[in-house]
């Protein structure tokens, strides 16, 4: 049974690694390039997951995460922030918009499966 | 001309190429003949006057019948120009010519086959097809030092079949950039 | 624990790739920076973080530690500077510069699979840390992220876990019970839930959390294994987690788990109340006082209006469709002509539906090519970089301008354009700005030279120039070179643009003269040569003491080309439109014959080098006679003009350029080849490499190499004079005289067969 997915990340090369890893995993993945885009393609349909960068043009990851949250279709999704950095600003600021959990890189699958799992059912 | 119905009046591709190969499976692995590795090989065979050459089938791209190609100034004699395969342009070499037999009289009963060498397509102007041949490895043999002869190193065996014998063409040097502009070279010498 | 089954290696191309479009974006927003450094864009900077971020980000994954170790400190100073905390000023906007390039070094070593020394670039790193951690050396922060696992022994622990989940954990999206799945993986789990929040059924608020647990935990595992599972939910619950049975620091861990104190603990938020500048701090989360960094952009909303939504496409496909197009192009035309051969009232009937078909073809055709126009940006973007570079390494000071780089062309010029660019740039630099500062200020300029790069559609071609206020050529130095090199004669007699025109004769620029700059060998004359064969023109203008400009001219698109189609014999060529000047039968007394074999037609006063195609293809069955067939007048390379001889004009169409190369090799005098209506293949004439056949061919018959000259000398000959026979021309040098006796005989047949 695999999970869909939403992925956003601007950098291709990441997102294409999330992709790989969930769709070897056996789930479905969607991709959007920035939080803009996420909203867009994420539109009024349920994911089971969305896993998002933090740093990204027109729409960052966190005001992504505080859109998603305020959607109640979404109110409930788990969200995943991809996150370079280690400290702990950056969960906290995950966190208070709404971030279910955090993937710190650089980017391992193993971890990512780990963490997929963490979160969702 | 019983061998033509091998070319129908246009283009003709080789059917089956993977199907064919499958019979490439090896049979011993003591042969150390030109080609290793495969217990037999097929050839399409075609004649240049009263010989019959092959050349390898899995680099068969396509047969066709003659058409008038598009000359390029300044090179060699046996370089026939180029024509339009589908919006690809391939250089033609009359192979009559490249063994020093002279220019061949092209008609419309006249044959191209088209060939990949290494990532080029290129035509050989031939007489006739005549046949696909499965040879095993082991009756493949090597062609003989002659010293007249230049066609040695453009060859890469010797079949003989029943009475036929059928040379093979090592096409990677025969068409070979290098051969080629040395050919150039050759050419531009023999001009002046 | 492996990760065979993943191979990373994969997403390596993807990786380099992104790398060279975020770099060129980097450096044109860096160039931004440094032209107005007191009035930065805040979006630039933070689009240059994000650029490094990615670097990083990709480079961890593929473990290039040494790019991830420098990437960053890099994105740390950025991080820094986008939320004001550092001034920009113009030393960190070059040390930026230098850091970009150092980025640029370190992903293509990791893309060869090399390491580049340390000292190549510590002073640059150093720098950065200073200002990025404000500590000197690598005592910054974990870099690459070397986890302090304490290696507890391995002995079977009673970890009892109080578990109080706040109401913000279930909005968070976690879940209790995957919590509880986790722990249970850990080892022996007992439970007991405590109820006593529970109201009554009717007072249930779904993300409300009523439960809370004790959990005992029987494992070996380590403390941190448990605190991991409660990793994200740290703050969203009570948590208390000891352990039973052991004297090892059985401590309350209810705070912050893992992860380092964070860097900047002094800057406290001070969070806006706007929704502008809530936004805003959501992207850079702590911002003290954005003064410095100028007006904050609401990276959310404005960004998104202007937003041109683009999705990528692999270049394969784009080709396909282009070649496919093509192929359409080719049949339309050829149907077109069947239906001229078609019964008249047919023909009529046919007429409109083809007038339609080809007009939507040739749509098709402009937006499928305009699917493949890039910028010149991309290629732009890497000049500034070269420039700096060449500019302290020479000692000199320049400064680079660059204007339209928002000029379209296409991909397939693109690709080509970056070299020849690359060598007219080191040329102005090494060879057109003087020596020093101090020798531009005896001249009585500015200390800072100026190189300006610009682009220009002109005339459905693209022009790319390169201008310097450098020394501009030095004539006479030239002119010796290029006797001392046997290029021309002692006693030659050149006009000024003539003289310029000699940087690009072959042989000209030799490797004893090569510096390391304009250095690798290649002359202009191999530039030029790239340049022509790309259907491209080169040319120099240059004023002693004010400076040199380089004008590059190319085709927009190396894929189609609007053609003349011409026959000679029984052979057809095109020729490229854009060359053609116009085309006239010569009357016999406009044409001459020159004592070196050169054959000029006058017009209007000039005389035009007359090449004849069928001599130099061997092209049995042509007219031979000029007065009876055609003389097409092209510009070639410099703005010369030649006439190429062929029987007819069979008009114009535009064509589908095909690769000659991919099947067979270059041949002399052809540029590449298309198909025409009928399907046969037509070569594609190169009008410059017909030129230097011609001279060749001359060349061969004679020694005495004037032809360049030779026109130039003609024009000041009177009307008279010109059509009186070449004898008397010759006459009228020394040189020429002396052509003449020397190949006297071979001349006089050639003559013949012109005069007769």
């Amino acid at each position: 049974m695999g999970l869909k997915v939403l992925t956003v990340d601007d950098s291709k090369t990441m997102r294409d690694m999330v992709s790989f890893t969930l769709k070897g995993a056996g789930h479905n993945v969607i991709e959007a390039a920035d939080g803009c885009e996420a909203l867009r393609v994420l539109g009024g349909d349920r994911v089971d997951l969305v896993i998002t960068d933090v740093n990204m043009p027109n729409m960052d990851g966190l005001t992504l995460c505080k859109e998603i949250r305020s959607n109640p279709t979404h109110r409930l999704t788990p969200i995943l922030v991809l996150t370079t950095e280690s400290d702990g600003n950056k969960k906290n600021e995950g966190r208070s918009v709404g971030a279910t959990g955090w993937i710190v890189k650089p980017f391992n699958p193993e971890k990512l499966l780990q963490v997929v799992n963490k979160v969702c059912p | 001309m019983e061998s033509n119905s091998l070319v129908a009046q246009e283009n003709m591709g080789v059917p089956a190429q993977d199907g064919q190969n499958s019979h490439n499976q090896s049979m011993d692995g003591t042969n150390t003949t030109a080609v290793e590795n495969a217990g037999q090989q097929q050839f399409i065979t075609f004649t240049v006057g009263d010989q019959e050459y092959g050349v390898d089938i899995m680099s068969v791209r396509e047969i066709k019948g003659w058409v008038e190609t598009t000359l390029l100034p300044n090179t060699p004699e046996y370089m026939r120009g180029v024509l339009n395969l589908r919006g690809v342009i391939v250089p033609i070499f009359d192979l009559r010519c490249r063994f020093g037999l002279g220019k061949t009289d092209a008609t419309n009963l006249h044959v191209i086959v088209i060939i990949a060498v290494k990532n080029r397509m290129v035509g050989i102007l031939v007489d006739t097809v005549s046949d696909i041949l499965t040879v095993s490895n082991s009756d493949i043999r090597d062609v003989p030092k002659m010293e007249t002869l230049i066609e040695e190193e453009y060859l890469s065996g010797l079949v003989t079949i029943e009475d036929r014998m059928v040379a093979l063409l090592n096409q990677e040097r025969l068409f070979d950039t290098k051969v080629i502009e040395n050919g150039i070279a050759i050419g531009k010498i023999d001009e002046t | 624990m492996s990760t065979n089954d993943f191979d990373l290696d994969q997403f390596k191309a993807t990786y380099f790739e992104e790398c060279a479009e975020l770099l060129i974006d980097a450096e044109t927003r860096l160039a931004d920076l440094q032209h107005s450094p007191e009035n930065v864009d805040a979006e630039d900077l933070n689009a240059i973080f994000r650029v490094v971020h990615s670097v990083k980000g990709g480079a961890g994954a593929f473990s290039f530690d040494q790019l991830v170790g420098f990437a960053h400190i890099y994105e740390a100073l950025l991080d820094r500077m986008r939320q004001g905390e550092i001034q920009i000023t113009e030393d960190i906007v070059t040390l930026l510069l230098s850091a970009n390039d150092i980025l640029t070094n370190l992903i293509q070593a990791a893309q060869n699979d090399i390491t580049v020394p340390e000292e190549d670039f510590i002073d640059v790193k150093n720098k950065l840390n200073l200002l990025a951690f404000d500590q000197p050396v690598n005592s910054s922060t974990e870099e690459g992220e070397t986890e302090t696992t304490i290696s507890e022994e391995k002995s079977t622990k009673k970890y009892i876990i109080s578990f109080n989940p706040k109401p913000e954990l279930l909005q968070h999206a976690n879940e209790p019970l995957l919590l509880v799945r986790e722990m249970k993986a850990l080892g022996e789990l007992t439970t007991i839930v405590n109820t006593d929040r529970l109201p009554s059924i009717q007072k249930i608020i779904s993300d409300e959390a009523y439960f809370s647990w004790v959990f005992e935990l029987v494992s070996d595992c380590s403390l941190t294994d448990v605190e991991e599972v409660f990793e994200f939910v740290t703050e969203d619950c009570d948590l208390d987690i000891k352990i039973e049975d052991e004297t090892q620091k059985p401590e309350d861990v209810s705070s912050q788990p893992t992860s380092a104190p964070p860097i900047e603990d002094n800057s406290t938020k001070t969070l806006e109340t706007t929704k502008k500048q809530a936004v805003e701090a959501m992207q850079a989360p702590t911002i003290p006082t954005p003064a410095t960094v100028g007006k904050p952009t609401p990276t959310g909303n404005s960004q998104a209006s202007q937003r041109v939504s683009s999705i990528r496409v692999e270049l394969d496909r784009v080709d396909r469709l282009v070649n496919m197009v093509g192929e359409l192009v080719i049949t339309q035309a050829m149907l077109r002509q069947q239906v001229d051969n078609l019964p008249p009232e047919l023909a009529a009937f046919m007429a409109k539906g083809f007038e339609d078909l080809g007009m939507h073809t040739r749509e098709i055709q402009e937006s499928v090519m305009a699917v493949r126009m890039q910028p010149v940006k991309s290629v732009f973007a890497r000049i500034p970089r070269l420039v700096r570079e060449l500019a302290s390494k020479l000692g000199k000071k320049v400064e680079l301008e660059t204007s339209g780089e928002h000029t379209e062309v296409d991909k397939t010029v693109i690709e080509q354009l970056s070299d020849p660019l690359t060598h007219m740039i080191r040329n102005s630099l090494d060879h057109g700005i003087e020596e020093t500062p101090e020798d531009r200020k005896k001249a009585g300029k500015p200390e800072l030279a100026t190189v300006t790069l610009s682009a220009e559609h002109r005339s459905g071609r693209i022009h790319i120039i390169v201008t310097d206020d450098g020394r501009g050529i030095n004539r006479e130095r030239v002119r010796a070179k290029a006797i001392e090199k046997g290029i021309i004669n002692v006693d030659e007699n050149l006009s000024d643009e003539a003289i310029d025109d000699l940087i690009f004769s072959p042989g000209f620029s030799t490797a004893e003269e090569v510096t390391d700059v304009s250095g690798r060998g290649v002359g202009m004359d191999v530039v030029r040569r790239n340049i022509s064969n790309l259907g491209g023109r080169i040319s120099v203008q240059s004023t002693p003491g004010k400076g040199t400009k380089f004008i590059m001219s190319l085709p927009l698109t190396l894929a189609v080309l609007d053609g003349m189609v011409v026959a000679i014999g029984k052979e057809k060529f095109i020729i490229s439109l854009t060359a053609i000047i116009e085309s006239l039968r010569p009357a016999k007394t406009e044409l001459h014959n020159l004592s070196n074999g050169a054959e000029v037609v006058s017009l209007r006063g000039e005389y035009i080098r007359l090449v004849r195609l069928h001599r130099l293809f061997n092209i049995p069955g042509a007219q031979k006679d000029p007065s009876q067939a055609l003389v097409v007048v092209v510009e070639i390379e410099g703005g010369k003009q030649v006439g190429i001889l062929v029987d007819e004009l069979l008009g114009q169409q535009q064509v589908v350029i095909k690769s000659l190369e991919e099947n067979y090799d270059p041949v002399d005098g052809i540029s590449a080849a298309t198909i025409l209506g009928n399907g046969m293949v037509a070569l594609i004439l190169d009008v410059d490499g017909l030129d230097a056949m011609a001279r060749q061919a001359s060349h061969k018959q004679n020694t005495d190499d004037e032809i360049d000259n030779q026109p130039d000398l003609l024009t000041t000959d009177t009307d008279e004079e010109k059509s009186t026979t070449t004898n008397q021309l010759a006459n009228s040098r020394p040189e020429d005289q002396e052509a003449l006796t020397n190949k006297a005989t071979e001349e006089k047949t050639q003559r013949y067969e012109v005069m007769e």
